[in-house]
């Protein structure tokens, strides 16, 4: 069946015509130049064929005259439809209303979409003020280019932006301004001694050194010079290592408590429930003066699920006070080991204790009274502001 | 009388002027396109039409088209369209 568009668009109809066998209405219709097409013989001699609608009152007239029956049976194209839909005016009526919906819809901003930044909420707080939001009708819209410039205009941090409106969805691409890094200015300083001590090494990133290894300064000693022997004036940077000795006094006592677990124990199991806690197994109570107590608790699951269920596991160690006396070499160990912490403690980072001497030591009343010398290594150096600059420069 | 003369005197222009015949008004033009398809123009009507054999007049005779299914695609005032597996064409 050929369907040109034009037969399509005008309306065709596909007919059946009974008792015409010398096919006098086939030969009548070809004489009144009536465009036919599908003419097709059928088995029991009658035929069929489409002719075009406009042609519908010389098919009509010549069946009626020839006295043929007709059968009707395909009608095609937008005539037909067009009655058809009249016939359906709710289906009409539906197919309007979601036209009507698609447009309604489509007029709209669904999304905004923000990339490349990671602060998409400053983004998106300009965008809202230009009315760039899900919501918004698309007429209300500025053009791309000018919401390009508006971003660029208000977010101060950023080098690029790139606003596609594409259908219902806005797409923003920024690319953030790289900042340069911060300018440090320093005002110059001289580094000077920050405790007494025996200068062993010097290092000077900048500035003049003053000091010499082997020198004893005492606090307040400017090791650094940041004021260079033309006056110029520094931020003088750098390391000095010194010797430093501290003084401590330690008291420790002879006796030294303890508990010690002796291997006993008896375990219980409970079942917790929110505040409830029910035992359920190992009952025992066991004679132990001095009991040490280790309790676990684990939820019980079932495959992923936790339920509000847990299972508490105590057991109940057997302990024993111990009590020793220390002898005197444990004693002073234990000394030392306290006067290096405490001088630790109040030295500089990266500090390191070189000797130790146990200069007294006194038994006395069950303790033992010690006073320790401790030579430690560090840096004493203390930054100091140059105050009165003749001629401040910065430097990074 | 008239009709005759007329084509008498085309007839003779066209064999002097050397004329393709087929240009001319009332003669039959048939195309065969492999064995499906045959195209009659300038028919004048149809004479016998079932499935195995279609008799169309022409100017100055008959022209038969036999075959298996045969089914006449388009009928226009100027020509007229059958497919169908052709047997063979006959002119009476």
């Amino acid at each position: 069946m050929s369907i040109r568009l034009a037969e399509w668009f005008a309306g065709y109809v596909q007919v059946h015509v009974l008792d015409d066998p010398d096919r006098r209405m086939l030969a009548g219709l070809v004489t009144r130049q009536v465009r036919l097409w599908d003419v097709r013989p059928l088995e029991d001699g009658s035929y069929r064929f489409c002719f075009a609608l406009t042609d519908r009152g010389a098919v009509l007239s010549l069946a009626r005259s020839f006295r043929c029956r007709l059968r009707f049976r395909r009608k095609r194209g937008v005539p037909f439809l067009v009655w058809r839909a009249r016939r359906r005016k709710v289906f009409l009526l539906g197919g309007l209303a979601f036209a009507a919906c698609l447009y309604l819809l489509s007029s709209f901003v669904w999304t905004v979409q923000i990339e490349g930044t990671d602060q998409p909420e400053a983004v998106a707080a300009v965008l809202n003020r230009l009315h760039v939001r899900p919501g918004t009708l698309l007429y209300r819209l500025l053009d791309q280019d000018s919401l390009q410039l508006a971003l660029l205009d208000q977010l101060p941090d950023i080098a690029w932006v790139g606003v596609r409106i594409q259908g219902t969805n806005v797409y923003v691409q920024v690319i953030p301004r790289v900042k340069p890094s911060d300018l440090i200015y320093r005002n110059p300083q001289s580094i000077v001694a920050r405790v007494p001590g025996v200068v062993t090494g010097l290092l000077a990133n900048s500035g003049m050194p003053a000091v010499r290894p082997g020198q004893f300064v005492t606090p307040g000693t400017v090791l650094i010079s940041g004021v260079l022997s033309d006056g110029k004036t520094v931020y003088a940077e750098g390391s000095v290592q010194a010797d430093v000795w501290y003084r401590s006094r330690i008291a420790i006592p002879e006796q030294r408590q303890a508990e010690a677990i002796t291997g006993d124990y008896v375990s219980h199991d409970y079942l917790v429930i929110g505040s409830l806690v029910l035992q359920v197994w190992g009952f025992a109570r066991p004679p132990y003066a001095t009991e040490l107590v280790r309790s676990e608790e684990e939820p019980i699951l079932i495959g992923d699920v936790r339920l509000p269920l847990m299972w508490r596991k105590e057991t109940v160690y057997d302990a024993r006070k111990i009590r020793e006396t220390l002898s005197q070499v444990e004693l002073e160990r234990q000394g030392l080991q306290l006067a290096r912490e405490d001088v630790l403690r109040s030295a500089a980072d990266r500090a390191r204790v070189m000797r130790q001497l146990i200069l007294q030591k006194k038994l006395e009343r069950g303790k033992l009274y010690m006073s320790v010398w401790t030579e430690v290594q560090e840096d004493i150096g203390q930054a100091q502001q140059i105050a009165s600059a003749p001629s401040p420069t910065s430097q990074r | 009388m008239k009709r005759r003369l007329r084509d008498k005197t085309e007839r003779l222009a066209a064999s002097v002027l050397e004329v393709p015949a087929d240009t001319l008004e009332h003669v039959a033009r048939i195309t065969v396109t492999g064995q499906s398809q045959v195209t009659i123009e300038n028919y004048r009507v149809f004479v016998e039409f079932t499935d195995r054999l279609i008799r169309v007049a022409v100017a100055g005779g008959e022209v038969a088209i036999r075959g298996q299914g045969l089914v006449m695609r388009t009928i226009v005032p100027e020509e007229v369209v059958v497919t169908g597996t052709i047997c063979g064409i006959d002119f009476a």
